[in-house]
């Protein structure tokens, strides 16, 4: 398991904040709006680039679609898999170390 | 009042038929229809649209959950694998649906897969263009002929829009890695 998310680490920025907004079902327009909440504005995944991750993503089995919502057909949503929540934790972990060293450092700099 | 101009963009020019359309709009002439090399308006006021095109197959998905991503936009037209999004302009991140260089070369992975396809066909009939292969025979011979003369026209620009797609993706291919 942990070879398969060395060949996915480093995740894009998009990516990580992709798999961190679907721990509730989300519709693509959906992760667009939480994304952007999440991280103030700053990072707007555009409608097709976040079709294509999204494609990739489900291909890889790190996050599934739900199945179809009774009173609203029309929009499926996207939720992520176990996988997935293993390789986010993988994630947070490399970019705790890198936060925590960035702050060892940076204090030798003062 | 209903306005229709006859344009010819080809998939190489996206950015000129992006640009008209969108100073079409500022002029006051929203895009409603898209056939071939045909545009049709409609009168408005003035407004400052942005242009986006989408080539998509939707192999996995149905074309609702595909719109489902681009509810910030007017999807104007489908056009053949082609699909014509507008919105009003903001100045910001949020004027392209393609966000960085691996999503925009995967739309062109797109168009030369869709070239080689109906490429492919058009090709294995190259030999008919050798002299010795030129004698035609047989019940539907004018037919052939005609035929000929068809390719003769189409397979070249086939080569050269499959040619200048595929500068492009190597483009794009290439900013991704720096």
């Amino acid at each position: 398991m942990v070879n398969k998310f060395k060949k996915y680490s480093p995740l894009t920025e998009a990516t990580y904040y992709i798999l961190l907004s679907l721990h509730v079902p989300l519709h693509g327009y959906g992760i667009i709006k939480k994304v952007e909440n999440m991280t103030d504005g700053r990072l707007i995944l555009a409608a097709g680039t976040l079709y294509g991750a999204i494609s990739k993503l489900i291909s890889y089995n790190l996050i599934s679609l739900v199945s179809e919502d009774v009173n609203n057909k029309r929009k499926k949503e996207y939720l992520i898999t176990e996988e997935g929540i293993a390789l986010l934790n993988f994630e947070l972990l490399r970019i705790k170390k890198m936060v925590s060293n960035s702050i060892i450092e940076v204090k030798k700099w003062n | 009042m209903e306005l229709m101009e006859r344009k010819f963009f080809f998939v190489w020019n996206m950015d000129k038929e992006k640009i008209y359309l969108e100073e079409m709009a500022r002029k006051g002439y929203a895009l409603t229809d898209v056939k071939l090399f045909k545009y049709y308006f409609k009168k408005i006021d003035p407004i400052d649209y942005v242009y986006e095109f989408d080539f998509q197959y939707l192999f996995s998905m149905s074309e609702e959950d595909y719109l489902s991503f681009f509810e910030d936009w007017e999807l104007v037209k489908r056009f053949g694998l082609w699909y014509y999004f507008r919105r009003i302009r903001t100045n910001t991140a949020k004027d392209s649906i393609y966000s960085d260089n691996e999503s925009k070369s995967n739309m062109y992975k797109g168009i030369l897969l869709f070239l080689v396809l109906t490429g492919l066909p058009l090709y294995i009939q190259l030999p008919i263009f050798i002299p010795q292969f030129l004698e035609i025979t047989g019940t539907f011979a004018d037919y052939y002929r005609y035929f000929r003369y068809i390719l003769f026209i189409i397979t070249p620009i086939h080569f050269m829009v499959s040619i200048s797609m595929l500068i492009t993706y190597k483009g794009y291919k290439k900013r991704i890695k720096e």
